[in-house]
């Protein structure tokens, strides 16, 4: 009878087997590895430190809730935190008007800017989120054009003229930051 | 690849590496890789990488991440077991607060229409409404357009003294909410983007779009067509997994609508802006509006004193203040004398004037949401003749002239607070090549005493160039833009 038996990856028994899997040093890889990127992606987004760190824990305890991602092919994982963290913080941003009219603070410290880079993160803080996101993935991670769109769930075309239009606007940003500062 | 999945931080060396990567990306997808190019790349990446998490953030993940692990760990036992009476507990509760909301629901549209709900999410364009524009707003029913797949309909509406407000629920079927999930995470929320009137759908590059893109800058008044870029607003709240509400606003003053009380407005081609699809609805809106309720209830200042301040060449002017049930309308208009092309377009020309921002203040002297919008726009050459011009519109600095004036109107929407007896409006001129912020003008406003004052300021509140940044300063990067920082020594 044993042909009969389905094996199904993700029903709850496999789940949990892989879920005990995850030790205490491949959380500690992790954490290592992607936090930083997880926290770059949420501070572009909400401009807030204590904010991003709550996003940060957020999307890692997702991780944690979907643990079977972490047998997955490695790129597929760091596709699926940027997604995560991109729809979190877009859900944050929805009730961030919220939190201000409740008195929300923060806990922790802020990231220390220089005057010229406080600017800076004026001008960017002013480009749609998604020109934001598409500039980290492309100039900072790497991504191509494609890969972003499949990232992001944008067709590739809207990611190249979403491109062209964010790396113009950060253009004339970093330019004026040249003239007045260098 | 390149440490495609490390996410590590950077040393001088892999940046090098992934500069050239990079540029080596930009070259293979058709555009150029430019020195210029890498110079930005180099100067984002920079930026970028002093944000990090913190060891202790790490540490404290780490720390809660095993904690959570180790729970989850002992509760799949029993997990089975309550996942059962969760079920079945969560179907009780649901099934309560549904026959509440029902009934509630069914009782407060009775009574006020179904303004209220949602209503929070024109906040994300500065607009603040009273607890009570429930009370405010008309009930519009049996207009209603779409399909099982996606339905609009237009719920309520709201008019007064130059706004209306028309208030939309967006509905997708569980099926085509399905199709979109497909391919997601459990978790994926479909966005609503935009939902867009009398702008049709046009086919480019094999995608479906509309001109516009959901702008909503068309309007058909009493059936003559009309432009109204500068005075549309549109702000979208999700309330559940596939539904939305949308508040279109539009200011229409006399202007537009030529002193009439009550009107119609027409909405055709109606499209859905869902995920990144572009979808057309059968069927079309039309609403009739009055404003004769709203100024029954609405008290009008016309500055008895010249209300004015001179700044530069522009000398503005306090119109009108209407204190509505909904909001505090503010008119402001501007007039540039005697300017040329430099004074209004050259950014180093001493009589340039940079980008204005309005903060309003309570009684108390606390920050209110406030909403600025310009509604017109006129340049008047020597010669007389003179250009209508979009809002916010310079490019026609780009041809000489001078002696000419420019005009142009602003409406400010002030929030109304509990005590609505005073408004301070401030406004701020933004350098344009420097960045500095400088108070030009404040506006004191006595609602009760229907008093209006104008004085002219020169105060900085941030300058770069003297690592001058005042609280005044934070506090407005924080209302206009969410920004929370501290500066460096």
């Amino acid at each position: 009878m044993k042909g009969n038996i389905q094996i199904c990856p993700n029903d709850a028994a496999s789940r949990v087997r892989r879920e005990e899997k995850m030790k205490d040093d491949e959380i500690r890889k992790l954490v290592e590895t992607y936090s930083d990127m997880v926290m770059r992606i949420a501070y572009q987004n909400c401009f807030n430190k204590s904010d991003s760190e709550d996003i940060t824990q957020e999307v890692f305890i997702k991780l944690l809730d979907n643990a079977e991602r972490i047998k997955e092919d490695e790129s597929y994982l760091k596709a699926w935190l940027i997604r995560v963290t991109v729809n979190l913080c877009r859900d944050y941003n929805k009730s961030s008007w919220y939190k201000k009219v409740m008195g929300f603070e923060g806990d922790g410290p802020e990231i220390t800017w220089e005057p010229e880079e406080l600017r800076l993160w004026e001008e960017l803080s002013q480009l749609k989120p998604v020109y934001r996101n598409i500039i980290y993935l492309y100039y900072y991670e790497g991504y191509k054009t494609g890969e972003i769109a499949g990232i992001l769930k944008l067709r590739e075309n809207t990611v190249s003229s979403y491109l062209a239009r964010a790396r113009k606007k950060l253009k004339t940003i970093l330019e004026r930051e040249g003239e007045v500062y260098v | 690849m390149f440490d495609r999945i490390t996410g590590r931080v950077h040393t001088k060396n892999t940046c090098q590496k992934r500069h050239r990567t990079v540029m080596g990306q930009a070259a293979g997808c058709g555009m150029e890789a430019s020195e210029e190019e890498e110079r930005m790349s180099k100067d984002y990446y920079s930026l970028i990488s002093r944000i990090k998490a913190d060891e202790a953030l790490k540490e404290k993940l780490i720390v809660n991440l095993r904690e959570k692990q180790k729970q989850k760990q002992g509760q799949h036992a029993v997990k089975g077991v309550f996942m059962k009476m969760k079920v079945r507990k969560m179907a009780a509760a649901a099934a309560v607060a549904l026959g509440l909301i029902t009934c509630g629901g069914a009782a407060l549209a009775a009574l006020k229409g179904s303004f209220g709900v949602g209503v929070s999410s024109l906040q994300s364009v500065g607009i603040k409404l009273p607890d009570d524009a429930a009370e405010w707003a008309e009930p519009v029913e049996n207009q209603e357009i779409g399909n099982e797949d996606l339905k609009v309909a237009l719920e309520s509406s709201f008019c007064d003294d130059g706004f209306a407000i028309l208030q939309f629920k967006v509905k997708v079927g569980e099926e085509k909410l399905k199709s979109y999930k497909d391919s997601m995470d459990s978790d994926y929320k479909v966005p609503l983007c935009y939902l867009s009137f009398n702008d049709p759908v046009t086919t480019q590059n094999g995608y479906a779009e509309t001109r516009l893109g959901g702008a909503n800058y068309n309007l058909v008044v009493d059936g003559e067509e009309v432009w109204v870029r500068g005075r549309s607003e549109h702000s979208i709240e999700c309330v559940k997994d596939g539904e939305y509400i949308v508040h279109q606003m539009w200011f229409l003053d006399d202007s537009i609508l030529n002193g009439k009380k009550e009107f119609t407005i027409a909405l055709n081609d109606v499209v859905v802006g869902l995920d990144n699809d572009c979808i057309p609805v059968d069927g079309s809106f039309e609403v009739k509006l009055s404003k004769e309720n709203a100024l029954d209830h609405t008290d009008v200042i016309m500055p008895s004193k010249d209300a004015s301040a001179q700044y530069k060449k522009v000398e503005k002017t306090i119109e009108k203040v209407s204190v509505t049930p909904l909001q505090n309308i503010i008119v402001i208009k501007s007039v540039y004398k005697d300017v040329d092309n430099e004074d209004l377009g050259y950014v180093l020309d001493e009589d340039y004037v940079g980008t204005l921002y309005y903060m309003a203040y309570g009684k108390d002297g606390d920050n209110i949401s406030c909403h600025e919008m310009e509604t017109e726009r006129k340049i008047t050459y020597k010669d007389g003749t003179s250009e209508v011009l979009e809002p916010g519109d310079y490019s026609f600095c780009q041809k000489e002239f001078d002696h000419a004036q420019l005009e142009t109107t602003e409406v400010i929407a002030v929030e109304k607070t509990e005590d609505n007896s005073k408004v301070l409006l401030k406004v701020y001129e933004k350098n344009d090549y420097t960045a500095a912020i400088k108070v030009i003008m404040e506006c004191s406003i006595d609602l009760d005493k229907k008093d209006v004052g104008v004085e002219s300021k020169d105060t900085y509140i941030y300058n770069p160039e003297e690592s001058l940044v005042t609280d005044e300063y934070r506090e407005m990067m924080k209302q206009r833009y969410g920004l929370e920082m501290e500066m460096g020594n």
